[in-house]
């Protein structure tokens, strides 16, 4: 609620100061009816119209952004929100970012490793655009370049959670049952959050290191009484990632341990206790180009150090991903097929998706999300949601 | 007086004249990479592509470039259609030989990727120009012949062939008319290895701005494919003071300078 009266004041704000700032409007969006239908029920998983607008004013030393958002599923159920609001101000000492914004951090496609900055929305697990998977947060950002350096301070005066399914979602689990409602929580400035990075972009690679000190948006379950429940417990996280080109290929490569990051024991356990533990994630991956068509691969490993046997997450953990594009017939058709696969347990979420661009601007998208795997899996839980999916986007 | 002042204006004439004749092929196309450019330059691009079936999408870009002491940048904003505008495209080009580096901006995902340069035979944005032909390609990367003079648009022309050096070229050879006074191609054909004519770029406008000669028009007509792409360039400007930091991975984030 806090989060977005925030949004809402600052959107005024942005609005009433609109002639006094800016000098340049630009109003942009896209307008999207999208439909997804389960393969195995024939169920509608998904029936609404979508319309994302931007507008960005430019001033000589400042600028600003707001981004409302709307949608109406064919039930009549209307959302609305601000994904982003906030003004920059490019200074003489640095640039200013103040406002409800997505931060994005790292080098991994479809994995936040050292990308926490920005909670997620995983309404719809991870199948929404990864632009509308990120959740704006309210912060101060500061960024100063001094050649090919750069240096990056966030800090996020309340925390914001992961958004995860309603109980009546298809994508809703029995592990979500206990989660408490993902209303923010402000309780004063000593429930910030601050990351810094310091990034070197330039010939022959890019490279960043950050550190944060955060409130984790993945809640873990404390059993123990007097009070079970949803716990977003603290925890410190230190990463960085790099990009080398070497030929026709890119490598990336990302890391971050997670210190003293809390964990959900099992339920068999007694009281079921929150234990912390330190974890390492660690990303390799690989671009390339061959004839036209782009592929990608990426292996992710994660390690939790001194795994107790109570703990419901195993101590190894292994993803990978690949993506293969095409662009044909002068760019009015793109063919992707963009795969997880986790690795123990064996599961998988296959993407493959067409699109067509009818004219300049409008692109007609259809494809399927198929669901693999042993049913404990990441994507094999949600076997029985293998859907596929059509939409027709208008940009302007 | 008279007759010695024609003396040395006819002595002048045939040095020019022995000086043309012995160009060789090298030489010709060093001369037209070693064009004066400017040290900065910005342009508007607009590209209409056509299809075989005669339907066009319109592209629209805002290009800067600057020459440094190492090589030259490049960075392109990307401002229509809609659903590509925010994009950008940047790259940094070596004189020593190193790869280049290239970079693009993806507004939806918020982030600068860093893109392998070796790429230059792929299509432009779905266009019929490939990342190489709208690049400075260096004379050393092909074996340069003069094979005759012609007269395009009755401009006079050296006609040169130009047989890549790399083993798995996308050409085989291409045969540009240059023209002999601006030192601009104004035609340039496509030979594949079976000596088929496979793509044919044509000048339709060159001008000079600021005091150089640039192209302004230009189409490249796939002939395999039947579509073809007309590139013209607005609002040029060359030598105009430009930041180095306009060539960063910030400018790549807030967009062309307004």
């Amino acid at each position: 609620m806090m989060n977005k009266q925030f949004g809402a004041v600052l959107a005024a704000l942005l609005l009433g100061a609109l002639p006094v700032l800016a000098v340049d409007i630009q109003f942009t969006g896209m307008a999207r009816t999208s439909f997804a239908v389960t393969t195995d029920s024939g169920d509608f998983i998904l029936a609404e119209q979508a319309l994302h607008t931007a507008l960005d004013g430019y001033g000589e030393k400042s600028a600003f952004h707001v981004s409302p958002a709307a949608a109406v599923s064919v039930d009549g159920e209307a959302r609305f929100s601000i994904r982003e609001a906030y003004i920059d101000l490019y200074a003489e000492f640095a640039d200013i970012r103040v406002g409800k914004q997505a931060v994005v951090w790292g080098r991994a496609e479809g994995f936040f490793i050292t990308d926490i900055v920005s909670p997620q929305n995983l309404e719809y697990f991870i199948l929404a655009d990864f632009s509308e998977i990120r959740i704006g947060i309210p912060a101060v950002r500061v960024q100063k370049y001094l050649g090919n350096m750069s240096f990056d301070v966030v800090w996020i005066p309340f925390s914001v959670p992961t958004i995860f399914p309603d109980a009546d979602s298809p994508w809703y689990t029995p592990a979500m049952s206990m989660m408490t409602p993902h209303d923010v929580h402000m309780e004063g400035l000593s429930d910030g959050e601050v990351f810094g990075k310091v990034a070197y972009f330039g010939s022959g690679f890019d490279a960043e290191l950050m550190a944060g000190f955060a409130r984790d948006d993945q809640p873990v379950l404390d059993g123990t009484l007097p009070s079970p429940g949803t716990r977003y417990e603290r925890l410190a996280v230190l990463g960085g990632s790099l990009s080398v080109p070497f030929g026709a290929v890119v490598a990336r490569t990302e890391t971050a341990v997670y210190l003293d990051r809390s964990f959900t024991a099992r339920p068999s356990v007694a009281e079921f206790a929150i234990i912390r533990k330190n974890e390492l994630v660690a990303l390799a991956g690989l671009d390339w180009s061959m004839t036209g068509i782009d592929f990608s691969v990426q292996y992710v490993g994660q390690y939790i150090f001194d795994h107790a046997d109570m703990m419901a997450q195993s101590e190894y953990r292994q993803t990978a991903s690949f993506r293969i594009r095409d662009s044909l017939m002068s760019d009015y058709l793109t063919l992707e097929l963009f795969a997880y696969v986790g690795i123990d347990p064996f599961d998988a979420l296959l993407r493959p998706s067409a699109s067509w661009t009818v004219e300049d601007g409008v692109i007609l998208k259809a494809g399927a999300d198929i669901f693999l795997g042993d049913s404990s899996g990441q994507y094999g839980q949600y076997r029985d949601n293998t859907l596929v999916h059509a939409s027709l986007s208008w940009y302007f | 007086m008279k007759t010695k002042i024609t003396l040395v204006a006819l002595a002048l004439i045939m040095s020019a004249a022995s000086l043309h004749a012995q160009i060789d092929g090298r030489t010709i196309m060093d001369n037209v990479y070693n064009r004066p450019t400017g040290n900065t330059m910005q342009a508007t691009l607009r590209m209409q592509i056509t299809n075989a079936r005669g339907a066009t999408r319109d592209r629209e870009i805002v290009q800067y470039s600057i020459d440094t002491a190492e090589g030259e940048k490049k960075i392109m904003f990307f401002e229509n259609p809609a659903d590509v505008r925010g994009t950008s495209f940047m790259t940094w080009s070596w004189d020593d030989g190193r790869d280049d580096d290239q970079w693009i901006y993806l507004p939806a995902l918020k982030r600068v990727k860093r893109i392998a340069s070796d790429s230059k035979n792929d299509s432009f944005m779905g266009s019929d120009f490939t990342y190489d032909d709208l690049g400075d390609r260096h004379p050393s990367e092909d074996t340069h012949t003069l094979i005759g003079e012609e007269t395009v648009d009755g401009l006079p022309c050296y006609v040169v062939e130009s047989v890549p050096v790399e083993k798995n070229p996308a050409y085989a050879k291409t045969i540009t008319r240059i023209h002999k006074d601006s030192w601009v191609g104004l035609r340039k054909e496509y030979v594949d290895s079976r000596g088929e004519l496979i793509k044919v770029l044509e000048i339709g406008k060159r001008e000079k701005i600021d005091g150089f000669w640039v192209v302004t028009d230009m189409t490249m007509k796939d002939l395999d494919r039947g579509s073809s792409t007309r590139i013209t360039m607005n609002a040029v400007r060359f030598d105009i003071p430009l930041n180095d930091q306009l060539f960063s991975e910030r400018q790549m984030r807030i967009g062309q300078p307004r």
